[in-house]
């Protein structure tokens, strides 16, 4: 009986540590503290279809959705704005995929890159091809 | 071995870059030298203006030819100038005082204010009655400072390749079809033609020098015999503007050329850098395609749907929508209420149309929603930046079609047909999880987007040489000269969207609430989006196009003919008629355009009728589950 109750405890205690690391692993955002409510909500629910849209038209090269390479790639800002920038002015080397996208989603796409919390902030500098 | 190897590249090229480093092109040494030389113009222009008496008539001419010899010098760089910066060409030569711009590609933010200067506002302000000399010494102190621009490296380095020649070209055509021969910012209406004039030939230096310093990408030679012809054309043009054939010269002239640029421009691979070529495609081979620059998204969220089956199939969807009142609260509206599919979309029979309460009317007339595509901003007042935020705005205005977002969602989804398509729908747009509103609006859009691609005699004429009545000729000529209506409703679309097609254009014309004038229509327009001196008043400009079917006209259809409208126009507008409006973009002096001339500003209006194909009404609706829903008539009650 007591045992009985133990490997209840435990296997209840295993399952619980293992949801606390899943949801470890969903993606969290930061967004700017000066937002009200509202806006807050609003640019989670872009961002939301933006990680959809990622997922589905980027994630096949630029993997951060591939088994393994979760954390891959972590885009700077500065990328994520050089490449809002290039969408906006009809870069003729855009991603095909970026062309057919509704300035709305590519906006979600972007939003979604931008505050998103990145643990490990990527390094400039590779030491070993350097 | 590699490494030598990679060395003595890297030495060759250090060696190249310093023997040939200063040395610039033909092409770039003209460049700097012009972009000088109107420094040097309008600093003469200044000193005179310092040194003469303002205040005899004497003075004035003496500084009007000044600007004159300092225009003359703009002209001849103007290819140059207006692509690569036009914020800054607006302190050069700027056309209004102060402008709010809204641009497609900063569409999701607010407006921006841009203040003009130079030479046209110089011009201006010497006609009026107590002149400031500080005041005409600010407006072109503001143009030596933004002459500097042109001088950054960001430019200058651009004229080391070749991309940029064609498409700068490219802009100059647009112009000279749109803005150029028009009064747009030329007050002094003697001057268009010598100023076209000197600016042909001006331009056609640069051609020799860009052709010697590119000959692997040059100017072909059928491009520079049309440009030959098309300049003893404009010399044998009488100077007067009011006589100019407009029509010839953009239909032998400018668009043959127009044709040949688009094609070098594919054939050499040309590569854009600059936002002027935002919306402009490479591919249409006239100014009057309608494929010219890229018009609003109407597939909104079904944006990245390609396959034609699935495109036809969100199409019928659309068209069932459009004329369903399941979209409105009360289910007795649908949008053809409003946007009748026998009257080019729009409701002829209603100065203003109902409202959902079945008894007032609007406050605005309805617009025809053919060719509403070509506009950047929607609405009136320009409130909306795509179709389905006008669409959605629409069907929840409880003044309109009175529907709660989640209950039409609901509704909609209650009829099997509409919600079988929908859920097949789904899988293009991964980022949503069910059906939403957006999903609904977006087929709407894509629906009634159609109706914009027909073409009128008008464009046939243009597009190939198809004949075209003496009348409706003439009348394009005043259009574009006398008429002075092609300084607002621009070439091709006649809409307020100019080249290079990235804003679009509010003018406030003092309409009157009543026939009569005898007070200001009490509507503030654009004042309501974008509070400010110069938006009260002001409407974004229609197209002409259909205007013959798209009665009654004006913001608030206080208009029922044609007619009407250009008596209004030719009367100065409200000011013209005595109506206190501070800010009106018209001038309030009269055309002076007799009786027949007006006739035939009418009959090119009418060769603007576009030839398009209206569709069969549904015979029956999608059936819902809930039987209340399945008494509603197709199209909607009122």
């Amino acid at each position: 009986m007591n045992k009985r109750h133990l490997i209840s405890a435990l296997s209840i205690i295993a399952a619980a540590i293992f949801m606390q690391c899943k949801s470890s692993n969903k993606i969290t955002y930061n967004l700017p503290s000066t937002m009200t409510k509202e806006q807050k909500s609003e640019l989670l629910e872009k961002c939301r279809k933006g990680q959809e849209l990622f997922k589905v038209n980027c994630s096949e090269c630029h993997g951060i959705f591939t088994k393994g390479k979760d954390k891959v790639p972590n885009f700077t800002n500065e990328q994520i704005d050089n490449y809002s920038a290039r969408f906006l002015r009809h870069d003729p080397k855009n991603h095909a995929v970026t062309k057919d996208m509704s300035p709305e989603q590519m906006n979600s796409v972007l939003m979604f890159l931008r505050f998103r919390n990145v643990k490990k902030l990527p390094t400039t500098v590779d030491k070993k091809a350097a | 071995m590699r490494k030598i190897r990679m060395l003595s590249v890297i030495v060759a090229v250090v060696i190249c870059s310093f023997t040939l480093g200063k040395q610039h092109s033909p092409y770039y040494d003209h460049y700097i030298n012009a972009v000088n030389g109107f420094e040097d113009a309008a600093r003469l222009l200044s000193d005179k203006i310092k040194k003469t008496d303002c205040m005899s008539e004497a003075g004035r001419n003496e500084i009007r030819q000044e600007i004159g010899r300092a225009r003359l010098k703009l002209k001849s760089i103007d290819i140059w100038l207006r692509y690569f910066e036009p914020v800054a060409y607006n302190q050069l030569n700027g056309p209004l005082p102060v402008e709010w711009e809204n641009e497609v590609f900063e569409k999701f933010e607010k407006p921006y204010r841009r203040e003009g200067a130079g030479l046209s506002l110089a011009e201006l302000y010497l006609n009026e009655p107590d002149i400031n000399k500080d005041t005409l010494q600010h407006l072109l102190l503001q143009s030596l400072i933004a002459i500097k621009t042109f001088n950054a490296d960001s430019i200058t380095l651009q004229l080391d390749t070749f991309d940029h020649f064609f498409l700068a070209n490219r802009l100059y055509l647009l112009n000279l079809a749109a803005i150029y021969t028009t009064s747009f910012e030329c007050p002094d209406t003697k001057n268009i033609i010598p100023e076209l004039r000197a600016m042909l030939t001006d331009v056609k230096t640069i051609y020799g020098l860009y052709n010697q310093s590119f000959p692997a990408t040059p100017l072909t030679n059928d491009y520079l015999t049309h440009y030959d012809k098309m300049i003893v054309f404009v010399n044998n043009q009488p100077a007067d503007h009011t006589l100019f054939d407009h029509y010839s010269f953009i239909k032998d002239y400018v668009n043959p050329l127009f044709a040949i640029n688009q094609r070098l421009i594919n054939t050499y691979n040309v590569i854009s850098k600059s936002y002027n070529d935002f919306t402009l495609n490479n591919d249409p081979a006239s100014i009057f395609d309608k494929g010219l620059y890229t018009p609003q998204n109407s597939k909104g969220i079904y944006s990245m749907v390609k396959d034609t089956e699935t495109l036809g199939e969100i199409k019928r969807i659309g068209k069932l929508l459009f004329y369903d009142p399941i979209l409105s609260g009360n289910n007795q509206r649908s949008c053809i209420s409003c946007h009748k599919s026998t009257q080019y979309f729009t409701d002829t029979t209603r100065q203003t149309s109902l409202q959902f309460n079945k008894q007032d009317g609007l406050a605005r007339n309805t617009p025809s929603l053919v060719n509403v595509i070509y506009n950047h901003l929607l609405m009136l007042d320009g409130k909306h930046i795509s179709l389905q935020a006008q669409g959605r705005a629409v069907m929840t205005n409880p003044m309109e079609m009175g529907g709660d977002e989640k209950d039409i969602v609901n509704k909609v989804l209650s009829c099997k047909e509409y919600k079988t398509a929908f859920k097949k729908f789904l899988k293009y747009t991964p980022e949503e999880k069910t059906i939403t509103f957006d999903h609904i609006v977006s087929a709407v859009t894509f629906y009634y987007a159609d109706f914009s691609n027909y073409y009128a005699p008008f464009d046939d004429a243009m597009n190939s040489n198809k004949p075209i009545d003496n009348a409706s000729i003439k009348g394009f000529n005043l259009f574009m000269g006398k008429a002075r209506c092609a300084t607002c409703h621009f070439v091709p679309q006649f809409n307020g969207v100019k080249p290079p097609y990235i804003s679009t254009e509010f003018e406030v014309l003092g309409v009157p609430a009543d026939t009569g004038a005898t007070r200001l229509s009490e509507d503030r327009g654009r004042f309501d989006v974008n509070p400010a001196n110069e938006t009260m008043n002001a409407f974004r400009t229609g197209s002409i196009r259909n205007a013959e079917y798209t009665k009654p006209y004006m913001h608030n259809g206080i208009f029922t003919t044609l007619e009407q409208v250009i008596e209004f126009y030719d009367a100065g507008g409200g000011a013209g008629r005595k109506l206190k409006v501070s800010n009106q973009t018209l001038s309030s002096d009269s055309l002076k355009l007799s009786a027949s001339e007006k006739k035939e500003l009418i009959s090119f209006i009418h060769s603007l009728n576009e030839k398009i194909i209206f569709q069969k009404i549904p015979e029956k609706l999608p059936v819902s589950s809930n039987a209340g829903l399945n008494v509603r008539k197709v199209g909607g009650e009122y």
